[in-house]
Order: C-alpha cells, then sequence, then structure tokens
C-alpha cells in the first residue's frame, strides 16, 4: 500500500495524513502511463511514428497525462547567460573543425563535375531518342492513374474562448463624470464583457464597438472586440481589432492580443505574417511564450508540407 | 542579413526551450540547440531569415525525433500505454486537475512527485528547475491540498 511513502519526509506524511488512501488509488490509478519526457515530447510531435501514435493515444484518453504533457507552460526555465555563451564558443569551435575540401583533392573536384555534365547529356540524349521511338510506334493508350497522397487535414493554430479579465488601466479608471458616481468605464463594459460572457458575440461585438471611441485605446474593449470578432469568423474584424489592441501596448495583455491576431491572421491565410507573431512571442520568453514556440513549430511544419 | 551570433543571440533561449520540452534532458537539450544553430551555420546563406525561429525548431525536432528512435532501441520502450485508467478518480485527483488555486507549476510537480513517483533531485533534473524551486512549489501545493481537505493548518 505504501509503495511511495517510505521516501516522503515528515512534512509530506503530516499534509498527507488522511489521506494516503487516495494518493494510493490516484498512483495507481496511473501506473501505465507513459514516462513524464515521453509524454512531453509528444506533446510536441518530436517521437518516432509509432512511439508518437502509442503515446497520442493514452494522451487523449487521459487528462493527467495532458496535463503532464503541458509541462510548466509560462514558466519554462530559460537557459542562463553564461550556459548560453558557453554554448555558442562550442558551437562556433565545431564550425571551425568542421572539415573543409582538402586542397589535395582539389583536382577531383572539376573531373566529377565534368564526368557528371557528360553522363547527364548522354542520359538526355537517350531519353529523347526513346521518346521518339515511342511516339512513331503509337503506343495504346493507357489510362495513368496516379495515387494522391492522403489529404492532410490544415493544421489551425487552436484557440480557446479567453475569460473576462480587466485590467490595471480599468479597474483605477479615473475619468468618469461626476454625475456618474464612480467609474463609469466598468459601468459601460459591462453590458458588452455579459454578452461575451453569455457567447452572445454580436451582441458583445455591437456593444464594445458602440464604446470604441468614447474610451480610445482601452485595452478591454479593443481585446474582447477582437476575440468576439474571432468567434464570429469576422477575421479582417477580428484581426483590425487586435491590431489596434497591439497598438495600446499594454504588457498584461500583450502575449494573448498577439496570440489571437496570430490566430486570425494564419485563418485568413496570413501564415507568414501569424508565423512571424508567434516568433515573437516565443522569443520574448514571459507569459504564453512555450505555448507559441511549440504553435510556431506545428506551423512552420504545415507550411512547409 | 543578420550575422550568425546576432541570430544565435535572438534564438538560442526559445530553441533551448523546446528542445529541453522535447528531450527531458539538460545535456541532450543542449546537443539538439546545438546540432539546430550547427545546421542554421551551413545554411546561413541559404535560409530565409524571417522563417526563424520556425525553421531552428523544426531542426530541433527532427533531430529529437532521431535521438527517441535511439532510445526506443536502447529501452525498449513500451508501444501500448494503459488509457483508461480504474477505478474512478478519488477526490484529490479530481482537486489537483481542476483547483483554480493551482498553477500548472504546482500541479506539475504534485503529480511527478505523487503519481510518477520521482524525488525531487528527479523532478529538478527533469523540468529545468532548481530543487529549492521543486520544493518550495511542493509545500505550497501540499499547504493548499490540506486547506482544501478541511485540514486546519497546525
Amino acid at each position: 500500500m505504501n509503495t511511495l511513502r517510505h521516501d516522503w519526509d515528515r512534512e509530506e506524511r503530516e499534509a498527507l495524513a488522511g489521506l494516503e488512501a487516495q494518493i494510493e488509488t490516484m498512483r495507481q490509478r496511473h501506473s501505465g502511463m507513459p514516462p513524464f519526457e515521453l509524454l512531453r515530447a509528444a506533446h510536441a510531435d518530436a517521437l518516432p511514428r509509432e512511439l508518437q501514435d502509442a503515446v497520442s493515444e493514452h494522451l487523449s484518453a487521459s487528462a493527467m497525462s495532458r496535463m503532464l504533457a503541458a509541462g510548466l507552460g509560462d514558466e519554462e526555465p530559460s537557459l542562463p547567460a553564461g550556459d548560453q555563451e558557453r554554448l555558442l564558443a562550442r558551437i562556433l569551435k565545431e564550425t571551425r573543425s568542421t572539415p573543409q575540401t582538402s586542397g589535395a583533392w582539389a583536382w577531383l573536384r572539376p573531373v566529377l563535375l565534368g564526368s557528371g555534365i557528360v553522363a547527364v547529356a548522354s542520359l538526355v540524349w537517350i531519353v529523347s531518342k526513346q521518346t521518339e521511338t515511342g511516339e512513331r510506334l503509337t503506343a495504346p493508350e493507357t489510362t495513368v492513374v496516379v495515387a494522391l497522397p492522403p489529404a492532410v487535414p490544415p493544421f489551425l493554430l487552436p484557440f480557446e474562448k479567453p475569460d473576462v479579465r480587466l485590467g490595471m488601466g480599468a479597474l483605477t479608471w479615473r475619468g468618469a463624470s461626476p454625475e456618474s458616481g464612480g467609474n463609469s468605464l466598468l459601468a459601460d463594459l459591462k453590458p458588452g464583457l455579459d454578452a461575451y460572457r453569455a457567447s452572445d458575440y454580436a451582441a458583445a461585438d455591437r456593444e464594445l464597438t458602440a464604446l470604441a471611441t468614447r474610451y480610445p485605446g482601452t485595452i478591454e474593449i479593443l481585446f474582447y472586440q477582437g476575440v468576439s470578432r474571432l468567434l464570429r469568423n469576422d477575421l479582417p474584424g477580428a484581426i483590425a481589432a487586435l491590431t489596434a489592441a497591439d497598438a495600446v501596448g499594454d504588457r498584461t495583455f500583450a502575449a494573448d492580443v498577439a496570440w489571437y491576431r496570430a490566430v486570425a491572421e494564419q485563418r485568413s491565410g496570413r501564415a507568414s505574417e501569424a508565423q512571424t507573431r508567434l516568433g515573437s512571442i516565443c522569443r520574448a520568453g514571459g507569459n504564453g511564450s512555450a505555448r507559441a514556440c511549440t504553435a510556431l513549430d506545428q506551423l512552420s511544419k504545415a507550411v512547409s508540407r | 542579413m543578420a550575422t550568425f551570433e546576432d541570430l544565435y543571440r535572438q534564438h538560442a533561449q526559445a530553441v533551448f526551450r523546446f528542445a529541453l520540452s522535447v528531450a527531458g534532458k539538460r545535456e541532450v537539450a543542449e546537443d539538439l540547440t546545438s546540432e539546430a544553430f550547427l545546421a542554421l551555420h551551413r545554411n546561413l546563406t541559404a535560409i530565409d531569415q524571417s522563417q526563424l525561429p520556425g525553421w531552428l525548431l523544426t531542426v530541433v525536432r527532427n533531430r529529437a525525433r532521431d535521438w527517441w528512435r535511439r532510445q526506443m532501441v536502447e529501452r525498449r520502450y513500451a508501444e501500448q500505454f494503459a488509457a483508461a485508467p480504474e477505478p474512478e478518480a478519488p477526490p484529490v485527483e479530481r482537486w489537483l486537475l481542476d483547483s483554480a488555486e493551482l498553477k500548472q507549476v504546482h500541479r506539475l510537480c504534485l503529480a511527478l512527485r505523487y503519481v510518477q513517483g520521482m524525488t525531487r533531485a528527479e523532478i529538478a533534473a527533469r523540468t529545468g528547475l532548481t530543487e529549492m524551486q521543486v520544493k518550495g512549489h511542493l509545500q505550497y501545493a501540499l499547504t493548499l491540498l490540506r486547506k482544501s481537505h478541511g485540514v486546519q493548518e497546525t
């Protein structure tokens, strides 16, 4: 029963007192799960095909494994500056030690090149002669069936409806008219955000659009306006709102604005712009960085197909 | 056009983080990062720099596949994994997966410690966190666990 408890320290034993049976049940339920590093690699589609398929099948059925596969999310550790420079020195050393074409064999290059040209020219001549002969003999008509590769489903950047949150600017807004008796921005945002929460995106867009000129540069208005349009599949409208949101430069919303803008761009067929945007989130190393790096990799792979 | 060293400094962090996530070992992640940048060095004049860091991440992923292929031979990974765990999830598991109080790092540390049975040192080695960070995250999560299950702090 206590297959794990032998290495718990005093603090753990106290914290988990009375919960040992549940912990053991939880452990046994997942005793057949793949190792952590396999889950992580499968999450990034970095396993050989047969292993990838097996782990992916497991992931589709296990919420615990999906949680582990997501890793540390936004808290993925970075490479310390010293290690980064050490690694650069190692790479540069390897580039210098890569063997160059030896001078002793340099004479061979033109010889091989010349032989290659002669061989290609001969092949072209032979093929052209055979084609002429074939045409004169009028070969029987045949139907050529070309087997097309199986259709690959297009990769789409995933997105979920983000919860409503308000930045400090909105919470502490002090532009109220005297008769409003407080923070009129919050009161005015409420109908639009309530509609958004209720998934009535047309109403949310309408309400928020009505506020946009009254409260210019308010990140909450532009962001939820953009996401509402995205959820209604109004992609040009979403890009316009999210571009305006980006221009506000609110750091709290920056990663989310860039992500949803990339989603809208990719769905509009503007994959290279989406890649650029994801690249900037990925490089920034902060909020949403890990998700952007993974998505960028998947998008690059999809684009190169 | 940016120089190789500029590109390295611009993208090294993202490439290393991705490499660590696909290999799970720091030394392997460094090797993969190094291989990706060596490939970049060889193709520096041929590639479209606007495709970075996506191009580098693709190199890492392909090299990682080769590495995992060798691991499969050496470690004989099972290709069937239990998919539908039985019996029903206990309340602690539902709390671990669903509690809004926990951040992803807490869920991860809890699961690696109490589901996969890793020591703090093993968790640190596989996640890139320090042992002290792992200890801190576990302590915080256990405090929340006690509170959520009606156990008062002493």
